[in-house]
């Protein structure tokens, strides 16, 4: 029996890429710590952190008047720039020492997914925001009635690029049986990578919506999963869910080609069944989407499916699925690098 | 993790995109018809492709014509001393892994003096590319024998011709251990540079890449037959190595290759009649020395108590 | 038995004991290597230490690293010399040993590293050894020593060791801490507690057995011995840390926030990396070890350009491969740290062993005009702070900062305050924020050279740095004006440096007959020189340089005050009255060498090779010597 899997031990397979990201933080707590002490005080000030700087060695040894008058120092800040500043760092120091919560998503039953990602994300956006209100404190234009909002969240379209290639890791345990995931598609992406727990899953294949050239995406039970999500260059998704659902890898180094990309382990053998309620309809959707894309893997005629997938047009994934089919003969338009390098 | 890829720096990466012109520095100096200028011209044209930010991008170098490349472009540069450039580098990575780093040698710097540094950064395979620039002679100092130099082409030092068979750099890295990617490209065919650069950059690890460059000042006639004569090419194509299908037309010779063998890479390596170009090894799941345990960065405040704790260990 | 040699086969039926007391004593245990006097050493001078002793500890090394067994060149082992006040050098001669062997004991013999009047514990079961070769050794070397005035005490370690042991090589080590804990009276929990630390790591077991060794040692000792030494302790009243000088400079090093250190394995450098490999694990840094000390040099430029000071560590035949480089960064102006622990050369020289023999070398050895910074500490603590020191000073000015330290300073170990860290040490984050506009790689400040650093990451600050000749922009600029600037630019930081410093003290009287100079390891044994000649009405002052290149401002001054200035260095210099040696073509010691050049006084040296540390009454045999001869006619 696959035990299950833990928060615990999902934060602990994705701990570099987190450590990537706190280490920025980390580096950037020290930078305005610098600006909070140099920028502050007086001429007195400056020649006892440099009698301090250079340590019991150069006590008695170096003059530390003559010493500070040497170093040029950053330009002082008024005392708003500062106060922001202080802000700032006081956000981002909470982060880099408040241990993995923040990195933790739970999603109650029949609570949407991406709604609660995106707020997860959003939240841990403020170390963003902070980073930026620094660097509008330090040009002169922190603006508090503006900006201030920065400090409480940033949603994750308003991340850009470079902000999104170290974004930070995750971990989703949902509960209930049918996670709701198609509006994840719109956050995976730069170095976004999602570890979803869902021990009570009883989708067959709730990812398959998801697959999309550059990103990496895989469901199964097993902890492997979330080694091959790290090691990805690419952002990705990994559903650990329970033994009965199909298996499957999407991982964008495979190729250009989807049959190069994707690998089935296992296909459920749920059955698509009418006698199945209405909200089963979803479960057969993303079956049929995963057969869909193996017989375009396999090079297969898909022409009745393709029909199919055309009377899904009305909805986001059907639109999906159409494109990635028409895809599959194509070379990719995204690159899996260049969110990530 | 003890590097500085302090926020601010992601902060800057706004969303900017970049074209040529971002990317152009000084008109370079090399002489008329010097295969440096193609080379110069397919690392512009990556840059742009690849929308790397000029200043998270490094490009270093030895000392000798092909090391002239840094001043060219509008990334920083670091043009340190000959055969050394790959020290600086792994310096520069170990520190920095958030930079892009090229590293541009000559034959003389790369297989010669530096070519200690040259093995143990093949095993290292740390993320960055490394352009061989082989006009198979020192150029900047005038035309000695490189240990690339054909046995019995002449030059200042050995004037009745090269006593010794040349030194083959891809077998030389081929048979390094942790070699993760090898690729052998001609500055005279910029579609193949071009995708060959484009291929090594993308590679996670060290994409060692000999480019054959011509030196119409010394040693223009090793080059003339590969330049006039497409039949002396035969190019390795596999998808997941480099193909050009527009050079198909041109070359009529090519082998299907897998990258990932390594065996076949070792002989498709030894001279022969044709000049082989394309990536004869490629594995991404060699190990990285940047991915070493490291551990995330403390602050000043963390720091303090750590060292406060260490020192209680050797209190009196 | 030998007569003159006061051997006590035979405890007598329990005699009167006898203490000896005495505010500083010296003690050696010898061994072959591989059994374990070093860490009896350690361990009774760390207890001695805790127990408020000033104390110095000095590895004694030999060169390989298993030489043979019983044999007078793999001597083995430590030095303790424990006081009441602040030790501050390894001494004179030994008055205490413990020999595991004849053959150590010999080899220390012949160095001539035991005082006349020293007591001597010996194992005694190679005098009756089954192995007639080994009886004869045995016997040769008590006839060699004869009439040496030893008084040799035989202890039956091996057998007593037996009793808790079954392999005795392995334990001798605790028994003899045993018997020195009876006889300076150590406190025996304080013995108990540093064997556990040390042994818990391989088992609770071993630990345990190490514990039963001590208790028999000190047991033995309480039974059969006649004589105790008392050392008077005085209660440290701050807080005290003890390590060796490589530990310090590696604890140092990263309380400077240093975070990359590259390096290739050299004696006596290599701990330090070996103590920063453990660090960096648990602090976040790189240690890397790289394929040559080249490539360890240009990856730590490498790491230094790109983000904080990184730094190399090497000895003298590594500094050599490096100097290409260092020529490099300072022609950039990289900052950079470089650690030089020197030991005996020239070439692979005497790799174990102390000299001070790159002095000019790290001044003067990178072809070109090369202008840096060369310090050195002369303290194991100096060790810890010089760092934090060297990092400041190398960033500030963008700058190599070379740091020289010695084999001596590397393996001795040393109580010393301990360092009150403070968070100003730390390395600075770099700034990342974009280059202000028209603002230059090397905008040097016309009047002191200094420019502000740009590094990668920067926006807006692109350009190649280059070791080829170049102007403010970093261009490559061959004409003689910007090559003449430039220069005079990177000089300059130096003469600033120098202008923030401040002179030397003097130790002693400001004015008098005779003043030595020192720098590095020496201080401590100089000091106590002149302390001995003052009290016999000599005439005779030192100071101790710490800043090299530059050198510390008012040499002239204070030289002029003297009647002769001589320095004292453990490098070589020919005697003023060997064979053909002149005033013209005498090779002086280095310091003097660099003394006469920059103050134009005429600048004597005393300077030895001997291989280990300078002692003492050496020096103060010297002073003697010179004033004799000299300056009292
Ligand atoms: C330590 C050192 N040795 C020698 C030189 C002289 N030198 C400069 S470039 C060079 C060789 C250049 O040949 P190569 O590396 O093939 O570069 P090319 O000029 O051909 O591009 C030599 C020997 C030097 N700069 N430094
Ligand atoms: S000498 Fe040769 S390599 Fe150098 S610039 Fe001229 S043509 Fe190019
Ligand atoms: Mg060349």
């Amino acid at each position: 029996m696959q035990s299950e899997i833990s928060t615990e031990a999902a934060l602990a397979a994705l701990e570099q890429p987190r450590t990537l990201f706190l280490s920025a933080v980390a580096d950037l707590v020290g930078e305005l710590g610098r600006l909070l002490v140099q920028d502050r005080d007086s001429e007195q000030g400056r020649e006892q952190r440099s009698a301090a700087s250079l340590g019991a060695f150069g006590a008695g040894r170096v003059d530390a008047r003559r010493f500070a008058a040497l170093i040029s120092d950053r330009p002082v800040l008024p005392p708003a720039a500062l106060e922001a500043l202080g802000r700032a760092r006081a956000v981002l120091s909470a982060i880099v020492t408040g241990g993995p919560e923040p990195f933790v998503v739970v999603v109650g039953p029949g609570e949407d997914v991406a709604v609660a990602v995106g707020a997860g994300l959003a939240r841990l956006g403020r170390v963003f925001g902070a980073a930026r209100v620094a660097a509008l404190a330090r040009a002169g234009a922190y603006r508090s009635s503006e900006h201030a909002s920065l400090l409480e969240a940033l949603p994750f379209a308003r991340w850009n690029r470079g902000e999104r290639a170290l974004a930070p890791p995750l971990v989703v345990r949902v509960e209930g049986p049918r996670p709701r995931l198609s509006g994840l598609a719109d956050l995976l992406n730069g170095a976004v990578k999602i570890a979803l727990l869902a021990p009570a899953s009883e989708s067959p294949a709730p990812l398959a919506l998801l697959v999309s050239p550059g990103v990496f995406v895989a469901q199964g039970s097993s902890l492997d999963l979330l080694e091959r999500l790290r090691s990805s260059p690419a952002p990705g998704i990994v559903a650990i869910l329970p033994e009965r659902s199909s298996r499957f890898v999407h991982d964008p180094a495979g190729g250009d080609k989807l049959r190069d990309r994707l690998t089935v382990e296992y296909l459920s053998d749920v059955p698509p069944d009418d006698s199945r309620s209405r909200r089963d309809f979803r479960a057969d959707e993303e079956q049929a989407q995963l057969a869909l894309l193996i017989a375009a893997a396999s090079g297969g005629s898909a022409n009745g499916q393709v029909e199919r997938v055309e009377d899904l047009r009305s909805d986001p994934a059907g639109l999906l699925a159409a494109w990635l089919l028409r895809e599959a003969s194509l070379p990719p338009p995204v690159d899996a690098r260049a969110g990530a390098a | 993790m003890n590097e500085l890829c302090s926020l601010a720096v992601y902060g800057a990466g706004d969303d900017r995109s970049f074209a040529l012109g971002d990317y152009e520095g000084p008109l370079p100096r090399w002489c008329p018809g010097c295969g440096d200028h193609s080379v110069l011209a397919a690392v512009q044209r990556l840059l742009v492709a690849e929308q790397l930010a000029p200043e998270r991008t490094v490009f270093v170098s030895g000392i000798g014509c092909s090391s002239r490349l840094p001043h060219y472009v509008r990334t920083y540069g670091f043009h340190g001393i000959h055969g050394r450039a790959l020290p600086v580098a792994t310096g520069i990575k170990l520190h920095r892994p958030d930079l892009s780093v090229f590293v541009v040698m000559g034959d003389g710097d790369c297989t010669s003096i530096g070519a200690g540094h040259w093995l143990h950064a093949t095993r290292y395979n740390m993320d960055m590319v490394a352009l061989l620039l082989d006009n198979n002679i020192y150029g900047l100092t005038k035309n000695q024998t490189s240990p690339t130099t054909p046995q019995g082409y002449p030059s200042n030092t050995q004037p009745r011709g090269s006593y010794l068979p040349a030194l083959n750099p891809l077998e030389a890295t081929l048979g390094m251990t942790n070699a993760s990617f090898v690729a052998q490209t001609a500055e005279w065919i910029p579609a193949h540079l071009f995708a060959t650069l484009q291929a090594a950059h993308r590679h996670r690890g060290f994409s060692f890449v000999r480019v054959l460059q011509r030196c119409p000042k010394y040693t223009a006639p090793l080059f003339e037959e590969g330049m006039r004569k497409p039949d002396v090419i035969e190019l390795l194509v596999h998808d997941d190595g480099v193909t050009v299908p527009a050079l198909a037309g041109v070359y009529k010779h090519s082998i299907h290759h897998d990258p990932l063998d390594l065996d076949g890479a070792r002989r498709l390596a030894e001279e022969g009649d044709r000049i082989r170009l394309g990536v004869f090894f490629r594995d991404e799941s060699r190990s990285r020395y940047e991915d070493i345990r490291r551990l995330r960065s403390f602050t000043a405040e963390e720091k303090i108590d750590l060292l406060e704790g260490e020192l209680e260990r050797h209190a009196v | 038995m030998a007569t003159g040699v006061d051997v006590l086969t035979e405890p007598p039926s329990r005699p009167e004991i006898r203490t000896i007391r005495t505010s500083e004593h010296v003690l050696e245990i010898v061994s072959d290597s591989g059994e374990g006097a070093q860490k009896c050493g350690q361990i009774f001078g760390n207890v001695s230490a805790r127990m408020g002793n000033g104390v110095w500890t000095v590895e004694i090394i030999p060169a390989e690293i298993e030489p043979p067994p019983r044999s007078p060149a793999g001597a083995s082992g430590n030095r303790v010399r424990i006081g009441k006040g602040p030790v501050t050098n390894w001494g004179d001669e030994t008055e205490l040993v413990v020999a595991f062997n004849e053959q150590a004991l010999l080899g220390r013999h012949r160095l001539g590293a035991l005082a006349s009047h020293a007591t001597v514990l010996i194992e005694n079961l190679w005098a009756t050894h089954a192995d007639p070769g080994i009886r004869g050794q045995w016997s040769e070397a008590l006839a060699e020593m004869e009439g040496s005035g030893y008084r040799i005490v035989e202890v039956p370690m091996e057998e007593r060791c037996l009793t808790v042991v079954e392999n005795a090589r392995r334990g001798k080590n605790m028994f003899v801490l045993g018997l020195l804990a009876w006889i300076y009276d150590r406190d025996r929990d304080l013995c108990r507690d540093q064997i556990e630390g040390a042994f818990r790591k391989k088992s609770e077991e071993v630990a345990a057995a190490n514990v039963r060794l001590f208790e028999e040692g000190y047991d033995w000792a309480a039974e059969n011995l006649d004589f105790r030494i008392d050392v008077e302790t005085s209660q440290a009243r701050e807080p005290m840390v003890v390590m060796n000088g490589n530990d310090a400079i590696a604890f140092g090093a990263v309380a400077a926030g240093m975070e990359l250190a590259a390096m290739y394995p050299i004696t006596p450098a290599t701990s330090v990396s070996h103590r920063l490999g453990e660090m960096f694990e648990r602090f976040g840094g790189v240690l890397h070890q790289a394929e040559d000390e080249i490539a360890a040099a240009g990856v730590a430029i490498g790491a230094s350009y790109a983000g904080k000071v990184a730094f190399t560590i090497t000895s003298g035949p590594g500094l050599a491969l490096k100097t290409e480089f260092l020529g490099l960064s300072i022609m950039a102006e990289i900052p950079l740290v470089v650690v030089d622990v020197q030991r005996g050369g020239p070439s692979t020289g005497l790799p174990t062993k102390v000299e001070q023999s790159d002095l000019l070398a790290a001044i003067f050895g990178q072809p070109g005009d090369a202008p840096h910074v060369v310090i050195a500490p002369a303290t194991i603590e100096e060790c810890f702070h010089v760092m934090v020191t060297a990092r400041r000073i190398a960033e500030a000015f963008r700058a190599v900062v070379l740091v020289l330290s010695d084999a001596n300073l590397a393996t001795g170990m040393q109580p010393f305050r301990r360092p009150a860290i403070d968070p100003a040490w730390l390395a600075e984050s770099p700034d990342q924020s974009p280059v202000p506009e028209g603002m230059q790689p090397y905008q040097w400040d016309p009047r002191t050279g200094l420019s502000a650093r740009i590094m990668p990451g920067q926006p807006g600050g692109m350009h190649t740095l280059t070791g080829l000749a170049h102007d403010e922009a970093s261009h490559v600029v061959y004409d003689s004006s910007t090559h003449q600037r430039s220069s005079t630019m990177r000089s300059r930081k130096m003469a600033v440096l120098q202008r923030a410093l401040q002179p030397p003290e003097v130790n002693g009287p400001p004015e008098g007959k005779l003043l030595l100079v020192g720098w590095g390891s020496t201080k401590g044994a100089i000091e106590e020189a002149v302390s001995r000649a003052r009290s016999e009405g000599l005439s005779v002052s030192s100071i101790h340089l710490r800043f090299l290149s530059p050198l510390e401002p008012g040499l002239r001054g204070i030289f002029d005050r003297f009647g002769k200035v001589m320095t004292v260095e453990i490098n070589y210099s020919d005697e003023p009255d060997d064979p053909y040696i002149t005033e013209e073509n005498r090779r002086r010691g280095q310091m003097a060498f660099l003394l006469r050049a920059q103050t134009l006084v005429d600048v004597d040296c005393w300077t030895r090779v001997p291989g280990e540390p300078l002692r003492p009454r050496l020096i103060l045999d010297a002073i003697r010597g010179r004033m004799r001869k000299e300056l009292m006619p």
